[in-house]
Parts: structure tokens; sequence; C-alpha cells
């Protein structure tokens, strides 16, 4: 333990000394029996610095420093390779933030100011002068990633790490890959069906040979710490052979007597209980139980290659990272919200999407043909007014609708009125132009005040909506239309909540997945080893959801290139002589470290240290003291919290 | 926020008017992003009637009601500020020109204002009707034949210029009426005025008065136009020269309808007030041209509409020169077929002028008069 401590403390330029008189905190430093040498420096960042500290170190032989300056989050790093660098043990150093929490907050109280420094100064002090030299705990990373969740960002990040030799298993529980683009009759801006790109990602994806990819497969449990993650996954069986002859198929299509709505198509089209791919990827056909009467058409078709009792298979493997890239799904507005489930005409952008992909040359809607569009922006979104749970922008839809009114205008004729009920058009970056195409192709813009949404109601085959216009003095305006289309926005899927609940990850208060920080550490997580992809964190478009993808990839294949990876050593170790096997850790602890296990015939508790976050809640609960929180123990906290500051000069030396 | 428009009352979006509008020149509407820039730089928009924007968005919105019932489109000179700021390219200067089409067709005769709007055969079909009408007349009275005598009287009986006279001249007055109380009506009903009680209704309108006589006698309005100086003195010259005209031949036709001692001496007072008309008209027109020509990025924005007025009057106002020189030289028949494209001119002028560009002369004093009246401006 420290005997000979140095302490530093920092003027940072005016930052700190302006308001805590530095000089005077040293001075009581100085007092204290421990410190052999206290001083204020100008910047202790700085090369110059630096260089003071590592020489006090190797000429006075100091065994710890104390650095009082700003806040560990910006200098913990700097100063630690100080003390690895005049060879002494980076945890053998302790940071006093008195800039954050001390100068910048008592700005008024100056005298105020430097007595909460001294006493801050002192309890590093103590804190030291009862640590040991810690190692960092290495984790040994294996090149084994799962990625969850099939859409744009997922297969990015599948391709990207495969690219880079990683193996990665990509799972997703949709029989087809893709997630929402597959669906995109057009996407915005490269103007090809979502099926095309998804199926160029795809064939990329498989080309690299590294990736296994289980669709159709749902993950059961995933439990563990970076580098070894276990997960459960139940492939679920198509009941016919994945490589059925194409011809065969289509007959038996045709054959199959039982038809259902295509929820692919949002019903707006039907299949039969035998699906097949229908240029999605991966090309396996399936047969459909919940609906299949087991007539046997098909089996007469295929013979050993149809099997209605095959049984879905379960296995479990173990990776070093997981990629969370379960998307969003759209917002689903509630009855009667614009007139939803309750007028047939008024349906969702996915919906309309759908029912516009399937049409044939004419817009065809319950038989009658469809001229006037009325589209309404911003629902399910920014609800900040409206007092609805999701109070931010959905980021895509803007250009999206946009793209939509250009795409249906293409499709089925100019002879397609569009209307535009918007708050703001949020059309970012070059995504401009497409604003200026829709206003070109003659789109009306009416705009709305979210005080007053537009009222949407029936009359006969055709729908009413009336609202305040701001750009026209407020005055009321009625649109007649035959389809009022939502905009919808996008929110976490609930499968992905359910996912960042069993990993542990947090989630924003809009329940995306939070990143750690967005500027310093995006796409990680607050887990270890767990990262995040595309609109799992929040809305984006699909490009944005490839790169956040990417950013993912790069930021696994950082870690587990080097093949280990370093975590603080600032874990919770047991005393299983003194642990009485009550369990309230268990129940306390946030990242499901702690665990019971048998232990001479009785049960103790077990500290998973990879998982532990070293936040020391159980610590602070466990009533026989068996749980001690490295680098911050008991007769360390004790000595800290009892540190009372002596009046200068009343200390002896 | 100003106050424009039927304001109240719910306002139904119709396509169908936004489209024709549309091709009635405002085919830059849809562009509009309505950020207001136009009404900001317009030196003739007023707080109480505020434009062009909010007329963009009526088209915009295909409001038939709130275009009718504006006064603005008459309070608008055309000088094209508002489109040469546009960031949209939304050209609301055409707007503004196509809701006073619109409100003209409105208030006449639909398909006839169509003729000289977006049918760009129109106007050869209108001129055949007058002909038509104009060689039945002389057919009629056994007049059509080629001319012996180098005499009006000879080329065209008295009793037939005096009728075809009447009757286009009678159309023309009955429709314009007709129009001009429409369009007063309808503006009336969209926006009441603001300040004036019933006991002060007639002195306001006559107070209103002495600002339309301003406006009619030296443009005021026009002139704030600051890129339009030669526009306006061109536009003032041809207005006094065709006035000119207008009050020699009624003259004539009054003092001396037999045409006796014609033609007169180049001495005549009222030969001379008939060339210096000629000849204000003339330059007058030149000027316009000249303009034009020089601000060719907004001249482009002249349509079929206004050149078919340009030419009807500027063809109306040669002829009649080219006549006075045959006759002068003596030529016969080139005279005699000179005068009869100044006559069918002239009726077709006449007849066709509330359908026309024309109509703006008849209805813009009563609108400037109706918005002083009503406090808009
Ligand atoms: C109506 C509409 C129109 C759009 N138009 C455009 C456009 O024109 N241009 C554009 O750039 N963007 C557009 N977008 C946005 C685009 O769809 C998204 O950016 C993109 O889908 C996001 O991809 P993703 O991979 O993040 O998520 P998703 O596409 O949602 O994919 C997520 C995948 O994860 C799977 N999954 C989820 N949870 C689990 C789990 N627990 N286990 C296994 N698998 C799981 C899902 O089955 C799904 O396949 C549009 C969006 C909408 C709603
Ligand atoms: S992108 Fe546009 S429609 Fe979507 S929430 Fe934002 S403002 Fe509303
Ligand atoms: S300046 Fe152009 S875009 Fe702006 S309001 Fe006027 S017409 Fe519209």
């Amino acid at each position: 333990m420290p005997e000979r401590i140095g302490v530093y403390v920092c003027w940072c330029g005016g930052n700190i000394a302006d308001v805590v008189n530095v000089k005077e905190v040293a001075k009581h430093a100085a007092g204290v029996p421990e410190v052999v040498v206290a001083k204020d420096i100008m910047f202790a960042c700085s090369d110059e610095g630096q260089k003071t500290m590592v020489d006090d170190i190797k000429n006075l032989k100091l065994d710890g420093i104390v650095v009082a300056s700003c806040s560990p989050v910006l200098h913990e790093q700097t100063f630690r390779r100080v003390a690895e660098r005049a060879g002494l043990n980076k945890y053998l150093y302790v940071q006093v933030n008195i800039r954050e929490q001390d100068s910048w907050v008592h700005a008024h109280d100056k005298k105020g100011a430097t007595e909460k420094a001294e006493e801050l100064v002192g309890m590093g002090i103590e804190k030291l002068a009862r640590a040991t030299p810690l190692n960092p705990i290495k984790v040994e990373l294996t090149s084994k990633v799962l990625v969850v969740g099939g859409g744009v960002s997922g297969l990015t990040t599948a391709l990207e790490l495969a690219r880079e030799g990683i193996h990665v298993t990509l799972v997703d529980r949709d029989r087809y890959l893709g997630g929402f683009v597959r669906r995109l009759p057009d996407v915005n801006p490269v103007h090809r069906p979502g099926k095309d790109v998804i199926a160029d990602l795809y064939s990329r994806v498989v080309s690299t040979g590294n990736v296994e990819i289980l669709s159709g497969t749902d993950l059961l449990e995933v439990s563990g710490s970076i580098g070894h993650f276990r997960a459960r996954f139940k492939e679920r069986s198509g009941h016919i052979r994945h490589d059925a002859d194409r011809e065969l198929l289509s007959r038996a299509e045709r054959e199959c007597p039982v038809e259902v709505d295509n929820e692919e198509n949002f019903g707006f089209t039907r299949r039969k209980a035998i699906v097949l791919p229908d240029d999605r990827v991966p090309e396996t056909p399936y047969i459909d139980m919940e609906h299949c009467i087991k007539c046997g058409v098909c089996q007469r078709l295929f013979g050993e290659g149809v099997s209605f009792d095959a049984s879905d298979i379960e296995f479990e493997e173990e990776f070093s990272m997981v990629v969370q890239s379960t998307g969003f799904q759209p917002y689903l507005p509630g009855r009667g919200e614009f007139g939803y489930g309750e007028t047939r005409r008024v349906l969702t952008l996915p919906e309309f999407l759908r029912l516009a992909d399937t049409s044939g040359k004419t817009l065809v809607f319950n038989g009658r043909q469809v001229r006037d569009v009325a589209f309404v922006y911003c629902v399910g979104s920014r609800q900040t007014e409206t007092g609805g749970p999701n109070t931010y922008c959905s980021r895509y839809c803007c250009t999206s609708t946009l793209n939509t009114d250009s795409y249906i205008k293409k499709k089925f004729g100019s002879s397609i009125n569009s209307f535009h009920f918007y708050r703001d058009i949020r059309a970012y970056g070059l995504y401009e132009t497409m604003y200026e195409r829709a206003s070109r192709e003659k789109g009306l813009f009416i705009r709305y005040d979210p005080a007053s949404p537009p009222s949407v109601t029936a009359e006969g085959e055709r729908v009413k909506l009336v609202t305040k216009d701001s750009l026209t003095a407020g005055r009321d305006i009625e649109v007649s239309a035959d389809l009022v289309v939502l905009v919808t926005g996008m929110m976490p899927s609930e499968d992905g909540k359910k996912l960042s609940a069993a990993l542990k990850v947090s989630s924003s208060k809009d329940g995306f997945v939070q990143e750690l920080h967005p500027k310093l550490r995006p796409v990680e997580t607050t887990v270890g080893g767990v990262l995040v992809g595309g609109t799992a964190q929040g809305p984006k478009d699909t490009h944005e959801s490839m790169i956040s993808g990417a950013a993912a990839a790069a930021k696994a294949s950082t870690l587990l290139m080097k093949g280990y990876t370093e975590l603080e050593p600032y874990v919770v170790t047991v005393s299983e002589q003194k642990c009485n096997g009550c369990t309230q850790c268990v129940t306390e602890c946030p990242a499901g470290a702690i665990s019971m296990v048998e232990m001479e015939g009785r049960q103790v508790a077990s500290v998973n240290v990879a998982m532990c976050k070293g936040c020391g809640a159980c610590a602070a609960i466990c009533e026989p003291e068996a749980l001690q929180l490295i680098g911050y123990t008991y007769p360390q906290l004790r000595a800290m919290v009892s540190f009372s500051p002596q009046p200068l000069g009343a200390q002896s030396k | 926020m100003a106050e424009y428009g039927v304001a109240g009352k719910t306002l139904k979006v119709d396509l169908d008017v936004r489209n024709l509008l549309m091709d009635y020149g405002a085919s830059g509407a849809a562009l509009c992003f309505n950020c207001g820039n136009c009404t900001a730089v317009c030196p003739l928009s007023e707080n109480g009637a505020p434009f062009p924007r909010s007329m963009v968005r009526f088209v915009q919105l295909g409001s038939r009601q709130d275009i009718l019932h504006s006064p603005e489109p008459w309070l608008c000179y055309f000088c094209n500020e508002c489109s040469a700021t546009c960031p949209r390219d939304a050209k609301p200067g055409n707007t503004m020109a196509a809701a006073r089409k619109y409100q003209i067709r409105s208030a006449t005769i639909g398909p006839v204002a169509d003729m000289l709007v977006t049918k760009k055969w129109g106007i050869a079909l209108l001129l055949a009707v007058t002909s038509l009408f104009y060689f039945a007349g002389l057919y009629y009275v056994g007049a059509l034949k080629l001319p012996t005598q180098l005499l009006f009287q000879a080329f065209v009986p008295e009793e037939v210029m005096h009728i075809a006279g009447m009757v286009a001249g009678i159309f023309a007055v009955a429709v314009m009426g007709i129009a001009i109380l429409r369009v007063l009506y309808w503006i009336s009903r969209g926006r009441q005025s603001r300040y004036i009680t019933i006991s002060k209704k007639i002195s306001a309108a006559i107070r209103s008065l002495p600002l339309v006589i301003t406006e009619v006698v030296a443009q005021r309005r026009m002139s704030k136009c600051e890129t339009g100086r030669p526009r306006w003195i061109g536009h003032m010259m041809t207005m006094w020269g065709f006035i000119g005209l207008f009050v020699t031949s009624g003259l004539i036709y009054m003092i001396n309808p037999n045409l006796t001692n014609y033609p007169y001496s180049f001495t005549n007072p009222i030969q001379i007030l008939a060339n210096v008309s000629a000849a204000v008209l003339i330059t007058g027109m030149c000027l316009i041209l000249l303009d034009r020509r020089n601000h060719r990025a907004t001249t482009q924005d002249h349509d079929y509409f206004d050149w078919v007025f340009f030419y009807t009057i500027f063809a109306a106002g040669i002829t009649g020169l080219v006549v006075e020189a045959f006759r002068f030289s003596g030529l016969l028949m080139p005279t005699f077929i000179a005068y009869s494209i100044h006559i069918i001119n002239v009726l077709f002028l006449i007849a066709f002028a509330p359908f026309s560009k024309f109509a703006h002369v008849g209805i813009r004093p009563f609108v400037i008069w109706y918005s002083k009246y009503a406090g808009l401006v």
C-alpha cells in the first residue's frame, strides 16, 4: 500500500485556479503524513505537466499519485499512462475532480470551493493509501459473432465482418431476409425494388463463405458476457426440401387447395399453404402448417421431400460478441386515430406501399379506381403536443412519402392527385430534391398544426379531410380523397426489446437501444461485447442503417483482430466464508452477474467477472460484507468517509 | 395575419380549378413553397390586400371562391418583380395574370373568353366570325361589290357602318357592364369593409373617387413598379393615343355622319387630333415592345392572351395609318382593302373587348375604387 504519495493540483489555466486556491490546496495536502510531495501545476495534462509527474515518481520513489483536476472521463487514461511510464502500477493513481464537481459549480464561493477541494483531495489520498496494485482482466476473444436480425443493417454487419475473415452467424426469425426493405417497391434514392437490393446484398454475404444464415429461426435464449455469449436457437422446419424442383413447386402451389391472406402484403393478395420464395432470399419454400390441411397434394408431387411432421431443431452455440440489428416496427395507429380502423379507406404507409406494389396498371382499392390520395404525416411521431408516447421524429418518413408520391405517379400515371398534410417537411440533405420533385408533379402541400390535426371522416366511397392550414391564414381546408395514407413512424421492435432485456442492454426512454455515447462511443451499448446497428438504435433510412451496420462491424473487428479484450479490474469478489446465502445480491445486480453456486454443501454467491460492471450495488447491501468491490473496498470507503480536514497549521508533521 | 380571401369559410380544394388556372398561365404555382418573398418585394401589395403569395396559394388549392372574390388580381400591374425574386421560380406574376383571366372568363362567357386565353386558333375563329358578320351586312344592303370611287361611303354604306358599330358596341358595353357588376359583387362578398359604417358609406364612396381618377389618368400604381419606367410611359402613351383615336372617331361619327368634305385637310383640328393620337399610340406601343425586348427574362411571360391584345390594338392603329396613306396617294384598291381590314379589326376590337385583356380598362378602375372604399388599399 502506498506510503510515498505525490499530489498534483491542477490550475487548468483559470478554470480551476480562478475559483479554488490551488496553492493552498497543495499546501494542505502536503500536511498529510503519507504525502511526500504536493504541487500545483498549470496544466497537468500538458507534456510539461506529465513530465513533472514522471520525474517526481522516479526521483522521489513515489509509490502512488493523486491528480486533482478535471473529470476522469477526460484524462483518467492520460494519467494512468503517466504512472505506467514511470514504472508505477497504473491503478495506484487516483483522480480527484475539482473542476466539474467544484470550481465550475461554486464560482460564487471561492473560500468554500477551496475547502471542498481540500476535502476531496484528502479523501483521494486516504483512498490511495489503502489501494493495492491491480491488473486489468484479460478476456480471450474467438472470431465468432452472432448478428441478430437480417435486415439491411444486419446483412451489412455480417458482410463486413465476414470480409475480415470473422465467422458470423446471422439469425432472423423471418423465413426471408431483408427486414422491411424487402417489401419496399421503390427504395429511395436508388429507385430499385427493395427485393433486388436485398438479393444483391444477400449474394455478397453468401459469397464470403463465412456466414451461417439461420433464417426462420427463433433465438430462444441468450446469456453470458463478452467472449462467452451462449445462444439457444430453434430452427423452424419448412416441411419441404430446400432444393425442391422449381416447376414442381409452381404446380404444387397451383394445386394446393388452401388459400389465406398473404401477410407479406397485408392481405391485399392471397397465398396458398405452400409458400414459394417469389424472389425473396434465401430461396427456400415452406409449408405453413398453421393452415395446411395435410390433403397430400404436394406430398404426391414430392414424395419424401415433404414431411408434415418434421420437427424443429434446437441447438446452442457460443459467440464472443453479439450485434443487435433487430430493426424497427411501424407504428400502428389506434382505432379511430385519423379514422384508422373505422374507415377502410384509411391505410398506413407500409400498407399502402404493398397495395401499390401488388396493383396492376391502375391503382385499385376495394374495386374502385384510386385517383386522389391524401397523406397525413407524423402519425405516431413527434407526439409532444398530442400527448402520445413517441416524441421523436422518425426521420425516414417525410422523404419516403415524397418518394412514394413520385413512385405512384410513375407507375399509375400523373392523373393521380396527391395531397400532403404535413407539419414540417424534413427532407434533409439531398432529399430536398424529393420535395422539389413532388411539388413539380403537382403534389399539394397543406400544413397542419399539431394542436388541430386533420379530421378524417368517411363520405360514401370517399374520405373527407378537414384541417386548419397555416399557409392559408389558418383557414379550414377541405379535401376529398379516395384513400388516406397515414405516414406512420418507427418504433423499436417488440422482439428487439426482448433481446435487449435478455442481454441487459439499456434502452433510451423511447425504447430504442442506447448507444454508450452518441459521439464518443457510437454503436457500443452499455454491455461490453454487445453492439447495435441499424434502426434498433433509432429511426434511420436504409443508407443510414447500412452505415451503422458497417460501423458495428468495424468496432467488432478492432476487438476481434486483437484476439482479446481487457476489462477494468473493478469487480466484486466473494468471500465464501462470510456469505450467508441470502441471495439478495442476485436480485440487486443489474447486470445479472451474480448467481448462487453450491460450495461445501451450502449455497454461496458467485460472480461472473466478465459481466460485473463494478457498480457495487451488491456490496452495498451485503450485510456480512462478503462482497468486496476491488478498488472500492470497505476500508477504503470508510477511510474516505471519515476523513476530516484539519485546519492548516493544526497538523503536526 | 392579414385577412385575405373569403375568411371564415371552409375552403374546398378543387384541383380541376387549379389545373385550369395552371393552363391559364399559372403553371409555376405548384412549385411555390409559400415563403412569401414575392409579397415582401411587391411594391403594390398592401396590408389590407397582400399578394401575390395569397393568390398563388388559392390557385394551388383551386379555390374558385377565393380567386373570384379577391380584388388582388386587379391591384397587380404585372411588374414581375415577384417572379424575379421567387426562390422556386414559381412565377407568381404569371399566377396573378392567370387569376385576372380567370375572373374575366368567369364574369363573361367562358367559352368565348377561352378562345382568347388558351385556344391559340381562337383569334382566327373570332376574326372570321367578325368578317362574316361584316360581309353579310354588306351583302344584305347590296353593297358587296368592288369600289369604283375613292370614297369611304362608297366602300361601306353609312347604314352598315352604323348598324355594325351599334351592334358591336352595345354587345361590348353590355358584356363589360355585367362583368364589372359581377366582379364588384364577388369582391364585396369576399371581404367586408373594415371601417365603414352605414352613415359613412356614401361619403366614403365619394372620397374614394379621386384615387380612381388619378389612377386612370396617370396610372399612379403602375408607376410604382420599380423596374418599369419605360413600360409605364409606353402604357400611358398607348392609352392616351387610343382614347384620342376613339374620341376623334366618335366626333367624326357625330358631327359628320355622311362624311361630307372627307377626307379632312391636314390642318383640320379633328384631323390633327387623329394624327397626333395615332402617332402617340404607335410610339407608345413601340416603347412597350422595346421594353419587352430589354426584359427578355420577363417578356417570355407574356403569353398568347397578352399578345392578342397587343397586336389587335397595334393592327388597328397601323391599318388606320395605312388607309390614310393610300388614300392620299389616290390608290383605289389598296385603300379599299386596307380600309376593310381596318374596319373588321376595329369591330373585332370593340366586340370582344370584354373577353380580352381589354377588359381591364373596364374592370380595374372599379375594383380600385371598391378597394379604396372598403379600406383595403
Ligand atoms: C413505409 C416505409 C418506407 C420506407 N422507405 C424507404 C426508402 O424509400 N428509402 C430508404 O432508404 N429507407 C426507407 N425506409 C426505411 C427502411 O425500411 C429502414 O431504414 C430499414 O428497414 C432498416 O433496416 P434494419 O436492418 O435496421 O431493420 P429492419 O428492416 O426492421 O430489419 C430487422 C430484421 O430483424 C429481424 N428481427 C427482429 N428481432 C429479431 C429477433 N429477436 N430475432 C431474430 N430476428 C429478429 C426482423 O425479422 C427483420 O428481418 C422505409 C421505411 C418504411 C416503414
Ligand atoms: S420525418 Fe417527417 S413525417 Fe416523419 S416524423 Fe419526422 S417530420 Fe414527421
Ligand atoms: S416567392 Fe415564390 S415560392 Fe415564395 S411565396 Fe412567392 S411564389 Fe411562392
